[in-house]
């Protein structure tokens, strides 16, 4: 991890004029979940010479893609042959609409490993070779992290996102993220919103003054910036800091020139409060022609 | 693990590729500076021979004893080598005889250790994601298929290799992405 002053006196930094942009969640999961989105990405992200993104959207990376591979991984020990996965998963997920978005997960995970190997493999050779990519994907994954960007920043030092997953002896991996409880308070998070209390205001206040156009996220994230204002610590605790995800990450990166997000709802706002360029490296560029025309 | 790794051995391999769990101490560890290793965690492969391994053992310092097709090893890295000077065409051919290979090494992985199965694992997710490969990356590709020959291997080996890897390019999660646009995530 490198600072942007670094960068900047660095041949790729005077390369492209050390431009900065801080990284959401949306766009990070979006860069490793989609080979087609991915180049589109990096291309977008190519013009910056300093990328950031926040201790926070690790988290919520953790918890919204390994997670899901690591339950893929699981299941896959669960049955005999390969064939046999898809089934085992929709008949645990596929009845609850809570799990509507780990059984999506699951799923294009298995196609998208499907479409690309052969079939002259038994199915069972073909199940070890799934639970070794799953298993490489996962340990694999802080270390991709870590190289996707120039710097990360831990303005809440979030313990859970600080803890990697790890396999354990017998062969399991963990990749759990522990609720955190006030009266075990283990990260800043209290200490990063008081630093911040202004901007966390103005961005309530800009929500307010939206009204009934302000996303469900952010009019969540009002009630916890209320309740924060008084009491801090209330955000020491994992259900609560989850409603603040994407003020946080914005915040985390307010040194940053651009956001680059794939949730124009939420990071629009929060955008123009802190008064930064927002990028959607995720949405096809229009074409001015096309547009035009129609 | 699943049971498979001990019934459904294909491809000719021998009893010496039953994965054994090596219960040497001291055992050397070139690699003993890896960057960002965790030294609390065992790892060895007891889930794949039902034995117990001693507790409390340095994460890298375990190894695993397993092997893999050595004629496909060595054809593998005969076309790596070949790669140096070929135009797009004949790039292309062999990195499809390269697939080729690292899918038919599974036959042998299977009855492998993990950590030979992390590295065939980290080894396609790469040559399955280019389409003409760099020198740097036909580097690490062929550091891998060397350390494939290894019957013994660490979990160290697995992290220089992953960190190579990433560090080129490749990303871990790379098999597992979709390569059609998808739904988009919140």
């Amino acid at each position: 991890m490198r600072t942007v002053s670094e960068v900047a006196g660095s041949k790729e930094g005077s390369q492209t004029a050390c431009r900065t942009v801080h990284i959401d969640t949306s766009v990070q999961v979006e860069r490793c979940k989609s080979l087609r989105k991915r180049d589109r990405i990096e291309n977008a992200l190519a013009v910056f010479g300093f990328r950031s993104t926040s201790s926070y959207a690790k988290l919520e990376f953790k918890r919204a893609w390994l997670r899901r591979l690591s339950y893929l991984y699981h299941a896959s020990q669960q049955v005999a042959r390969d064939d046999e996965l898809i089934e085992f998963i929709n008949d645990r997920l596929g009845s609850h609409p809570g799990h509507r978005r780990s059984l999506t997960t699951c799923l294009e995970g298995i196609a998208a490993f499907l479409s690309r190997i052969d079939e002259s493999l038994s199915p069972g050779v073909r199940l070890v070779r799934l639970q070794s990519h799953i298993r490489y994907a996962i340990l694999g994954a802080y270390k991709w992290w870590d190289c996707s960007v120039t710097h990360e920043y831990t303005g809440t030092h979030c313990k859970r996102a600080s803890e990697q997953p790890r396999e354990f002896s017998d062969g399991r991996i963990d990749v759990s993220i522990p609720n955190c409880r006030r009266n075990k308070i283990e990260c800043s998070i209290h200490r990063f919103f008081k630093q911040n209390k202004d901007i966390f205001i103005k961005i309530k206040d800009r929500v307010i003054a939206l009204g009934d156009k302000a996303s469900l996220e952010l009019k969540r994230a009002v009630d916890i910036i209320q309740s924060a204002e008084t009491n801090p610590e209330i955000l020491c605790d994992s259900q609560t800091c989850a409603k603040l995800g994407d003020a946080l990450i914005a915040v985390d990166g307010s040194d940053m020139e651009c956001f680059a997000a794939n949730n124009d709802k939420e990071w629009q706002l929060l955008s123009e409060v802190l008064g930064k360029e927002l990028l959607n490296p995720v949405r096809p560029r229009q074409d001015p022609k096309s547009d035009a025309e129609s | 693990m699943s049971h498979l790794n001990r019934f459904e051995i294909t491809g000719g391999v021998t009893a010496e590729a039953q994965p054994i769990v090596a219960q040497t101490m001291g055992a050397p560890d070139y690699r003993a500076s890896l960057r960002g290793y965790d030294g609390n965690l065992t790892i060895d492969a007891k889930g794949e021979t039902g034995q117990l391994s001693q507790p409390a053992r340095s994460h890298a310092t375990i190894e695993a004893r397993g092997i893999l097709d050595q004629l496909l090893l060595r054809r593998a890295i005969e076309i790596v080598d070949s790669f140096e000077g070929c135009d797009v065409i004949d790039a292309g051919v062999n990195l499809e005889s390269l697939r080729g290979i690292v899918s038919q090494l599974w036959n042998s992985a299977v009855g492998s250790s993990r950590f030979h199965q992390d590295i065939l694992a980290g080894l396609e997710s790469a040559i399955l994601s280019i389409e003409a490969p760099t020198p740097g990356q036909l580097s690490v590709i062929r550091e891998a298929l060397t350390d494939l020959g290894q019957k013994l291997l660490t979990q160290a080996h697995v992290e220089i290799i992953r960190s190579e890897f990433v560090s080129r390019g490749f990303s871990p999660l790379a098999l597992l992405s979709n390569t059609e646009a998808g739904e988009d995530s919140e």
